[in-house]
């Protein structure tokens, strides 16, 4: 079924692609150049005189070197803490029947929709009336509830796999856990590549929560870093932009990465390649 | 169903994660209803039960009415717009053919950049003296927009930063819909004759419906929870003209101290999105009655 002409879907392909990629593009420019020349009139998005000089100076700026540390210290803490609950709790609704089983997947689904502006206020209380805000550490526990979704995608993943093999275990006397641990999970692998690059994406840029939880400088993530870079450098948009690059390539390159998997777990059909 | 065990041992596989998501989530929202009823404040005093009276100041304050509006503005905007758009794109894709492959590559970006990155990069091309779009616009139309100075204008450009951030998702759960149709219904119809049309609106558009339901739920979850791009683009101004409740939320909170007020208005989104997410969990459920009647 073709809807429009070649030449029509080519100029909205272009406009769409150019509204989508456009900030990301004019970004990497304005991280190559001078403040200057970024705002040149008139001004153009390949760089005049490119240059890497402004990497090197965020570089050597410590504050943002202990960002981007504390923002992978925070994914990977959440992440890990978040994925072993999922792991379990999919697989215990993949394979069992239990009471109560589709209301606790209705129930996760609906917590999962509670916006963090209707509860982040309460929380920073809990937090602060405990003395334990300021630490990177507890906005990762924080972090690593959130779970449901990935329940939610690990659940079909181990829906797919052939139960029989665990069969076998158990019957070779493994315990239903170390059949899980033994023989599920290492099947569930790629399942679980994906779960954890969403994951890590997700604490990797989440911003509210740790804006409202971290004030000090040395335990602050890379979300909040670079607004604070951004309002303490101002003008200087060459840095913050190649503080903005540094900061979000490796979660880009990692989402790419496993693109078509994602589609094909979440979504249920398979990425561009696979499609007929 | 193979693989099925009846028993105990799934609840017990499944514990950890509910216990632990309900700590994370349902407490601090239960502790937020009750700290409305309180004068509490961001600094450590014990806080005074003061009935509703912070519910009373709410409505009568032009601040809070103003956010809920603009809230509710946006919201609006946005579905409409992610629907339109969504699916156009979608249909397109679909289709397949020429560029598609890689446009589906590209059109994901959004989903992996950090909200507050694409916030500080949008709010330098929208800048009013300096900004590309600016630029484009002043050689194109030969005059410029106000983005910033403007309420209609700000409005406008946080609500493109928002349906920027929105589209991959809205899009890719449209695609699956589109690719989830039979095949034979779209053959059936085509040998019958129909128009594009026909097709699109008799075959089309209803079986992509339900999955069009739950984009909407979930854009309009997106609005409610918008805010790096308000803070650090607009502030909420000019004169509170892009104030959302997020923000109102914040200031509230860590810059009048008035904690207890916060967590009234935050009662106040809950109470709304627990009616959306309530009406939505309805219809996913009657979806599901509805198809295991049809197997």
């Amino acid at each position: 079924m073709k809807l429009l002409r070649p030449a029509a879907i080519a100029v909205v392909y272009t406009m769409i692609v150019l509204f989508i990629a456009g900030p990301f593009l004019w970004l990497i420019s304005a991280s190559l150049q001078p403040v200057s020349d970024v705002f040149a009139y008139p001004p153009g998005i390949v760089p005049p005189h490119p240059s890497l000089r402004s990497y090197w100076s965020v570089i050597a700026d410590s504050n943002v070197r202990r960002y981007l540390a504390n923002s992978i210290l925070l994914a990977s803490i959440s992440t890990a803490g978040a994925l072993s609950l999922a792991c379990l709790a999919a697989y215990g609704f993949a394979r069992f029947q239990f009471r109560a089983k589709s209301t606790a997947l209705i129930a996760l689904l609906a917590m999962n929709m509670i916006p963090s502006v209707g509860s982040v206020v309460a929380l920073y209380k809990m937090v602060a009336d405990v003395g334990l805000q300021n630490r990177l550490i507890v906005v990762a526990f924080i972090r690593a509830g959130g779970v449901a979704a990935v329940i939610w995608l690990l659940k079909g993943y181990f829906e797919s796999i052939p139960p029989e093999l665990e069969e076998t275990a158990l019957t070779d006397g493994c315990s239903r856990f170390g059949a899980f641990l033994k023989v599920a999970l290492p099947l569930a692998r790629p399942g679980l590549v994906v779960s954890s690059v969403i994951l890590f994406a997700q604490n990797y840029n989440a911003f509210f929560l740790p804006f409202v939880l971290i004030h000090d400088k040395a335990q602050m993530p890379a979300s909040v870093g670079v607004f604070q870079f951004a309002s303490e450098h101002g003008i200087q948009i060459d840095k913050v932009s190649a503080f903005s690059v540094i900061y979000i390539l490796p979660v880009l390159l990692a989402y790419w990465l496993v693109q078509r998997s994602i589609w094909r777990l979440k979504f249920g059909f398979a990425g561009p390649g696979r499609q007929k | 169903m193979t693989g099925s065990y009846a028993g105990r041992t799934g609840l017990w596989f499944a514990l950890p994660a509910l216990a632990y998501v309900s700590i994370i989530w349902l407490l601090p929202s239960v502790y937020s209803v009750f700290l409305s009823f309180t004068d509490a404040s961001i600094l450590p005093s014990r806080p005074r039960f003061v009935g509703v009276r912070n519910f009373v100041e709410l409505f009568v304050n032009e601040e809070f009415k103003a956010a809920c509006l603009n809230t509710v503005g946006l919201m609006a905007v946005l579905v409409v717009a992610e629907l339109v758009f969504a699916t156009g794109l979608a249909l397109l894709l679909w289709e397949g053919g020429y560029g598609a492959r890689i446009v589906e590559r590209l059109v994901v970006l959004p989903l992996a950049i950090s909200p507050m990155v694409a916030a500080l990069c949008f709010k330098w091309l929208f800048n009013e003296e300096y900004g590309p779009i600016n630029y484009v616009l002043s050689r194109i139309a030969g005059s410029t927009v106000p983005w910033l100075s403007s309420p209609f204008w700000a409005r406008a450009a946080v609500s493109v930063v928002a349906f920027w951030e929105v589209l991959p998702l809205s899009m890719l759960m449209l695609l699956a819909a589109l690719r989830n149709i039979p095949a034979h219904l779209l053959e059936a119809a085509r040998l019958d004759g129909a128009s594009k049309v026909r097709i699109l609106g008799l075959v089309v558009f209803p079986s992509i419906l339900p999955v069009a339901g739950t984009v909407a739920i979930v854009v309009a979850l997106r609005a409610i929870s918008l805010f790096a791009p308000v803070l650090a683009i607009t502030r909420g101004g000019p004169i509170f003209s892009t104030e959302l409740v997020s923000l109102f939320i914040y200031d509230c909170a860590w810059h009048k101290m008035r904690l207890g007020l916060a967590c009234a208005a935050s009662t106040l989104v809950l109470a709304g999105c627990a009616l959306v997410s309530w009406g939505y969990l309805r219809a996913i459920r009657g979806q599901r009655l509805a198809k295991e009647a049809g197997q």
